[in-house]
């Protein structure tokens, strides 16, 4: 070991809490080297004063002060067990039904309007020629019927990369041009 | 009993809630003495022993093994106290009670006796006052409780090389304290 240890190894070696493999190059270096040793020697010194100052605790009043921790520790268990067992009698039943039966009518609510808006029929030549407003999302892009004539195709030649029906009727399809990476969308509501 | 002839977990549970007190009594001056070193004041230590039993035995379900009560108990303390010390720190260093309280006279002692130990004291919490928690802990456990390298950095939950970090930084900046103090 040709270089100083550094002050941490130094503060470790005092103490006896290098590993061997690093304390044996350091001990014969520190044997060799005046200044590592006194530093070494004053980490023992300050060691030895922190041993010194340690107060040892008076006896005289510990009975006294065992007792009165005891006495606490007693009520803070108790304390903490009235409390848990009033925080269990004061627990509400548990109303997981009542947010089923919210999760249960929402999805009825959905499934009535998309059957309604997507029935069999309702966009087929029939319905059309009955005179029907109709929106639809087709290979084409997304129609939009009224009566027996189609009014207009947007987006057409594309298929829309998703098409989502709102409560209010209205059909909202986005399409992706290919080449160009545009996306347009198609916001149609019936009136 | 379990068949090894260690007792289960539950089964070591009911022999401690059994025999709470003599729990207690075996091991509170221990952990006081252990607290008090960490955060250096009295009434800190007092009321600090005091959560760590009503903790430990609040928790008694999670000691496994009786022969580690003492171990879990420790590392319990250790954690309150070091909590704490981290709480201190963030308050007010002008706060009157950030200041050490002395320990409790004993009786018949003379006043100069009671002069050097308040001193001494004094030394010791300015001394460790300068570290940060993780540091002081360290020292304390390894050169106050001499607990070896290997069990300081259990109880404080690090590593055997993290543990000899926070040491060496503690020695040293004790040792640059009680330095400029000397004469």
């Amino acid at each position: 070991m040709k270089k100083h240890p550094s002050p941490p190894d130094l503060a470790l070696y005092a103490g006896g809490d290098l590993p061997l493999w690093q304390r044996l190059p350091l001990a014969w270096h520190v044997n060799r080297c005046e200044e590592c040793r006194r530093e070494v020697e004053l980490f023992r010194q300050a060691l030895q004063a922190l041993h010194e100052a340690d107060v040892e605790l008076p006896d005289p009043d510990w009975a006294q002060l065992e007792a009165e921790m005891r006495a606490n520790i007693r009520l803070g268990l108790a304390a903490g067990e009235a409390v848990r067992r009033g925080a269990r009698l004061e627990d509400p039943p548990r109303n997981d039904w009542r947010a089923l039966a919210v999760v249960a009518a929402s999805l009825a609510v959905v499934a009535v309007v998309g059957w309604t808006l997507h029935r069999p029929g309702a966009d087929g030549p029939g319905g059309a020629a009955r005179g029907e407003f109709t929106l639809q999302t087709t290979a084409e892009g997304l129609s939009v019927r009224l009566g027996p004539q189609d009014a207009a195709v947007l987006g057409g030649g594309r298929a829309p990369v998703a098409a989502a029906v709102s409560w209010d009727g209205s059909v909202r399809a986005p399409f992706l041009d290919e080449e160009t990476g545009q996306v347009t969308i198609y916001n149609v509501a019936a009136q | 009993m379990a068949d090894g002839g260690r007792p289960r977990a539950n089964e070591a549970g009911e022999l401690w809630q059994a025999g709470q007190e003599e729990f207690v009594q075996a091991h509170l001056k221990r952990i006081y003495v252990l607290i008090y070193r960490l955060v250096g004041n009295a009434a800190d230590a007092q009321d600090l022993t005091q959560e760590v039993f009503i903790k430990a035995l609040q928790r008694q379900e999670q000691l496994r093994d009786l022969e580690k009560a003492a171990h879990w108990l420790s590392r319990i303390a250790t954690n309150t106290a070091m909590d704490h010390l981290r709480r201190r720190s963030r308050r007010a260093e002008s706060d009157l009670e950030n200041l050490p309280g002395p320990l409790p006279a004993p009786d018949g002692e003379s006043p100069e006796d009671r002069l050097l130990r308040a001193e001494r004291a004094a030394l010791l919490e300015e001394g460790l006052s300068r570290l940060t928690p993780r540091e002081r802990a360290a020292l304390v456990l390894r050169d106050l409780e001499d607990l070896p390298a290997e069990e300081v950095a259990r109880l404080l939950n690090c590593g055997k090389a993290t543990v000899r970090s926070h040491i060496a930084n503690a020695r040293i900046k004790f040792r640059r304290y009680w330095e400029k103090r000397q004469p």
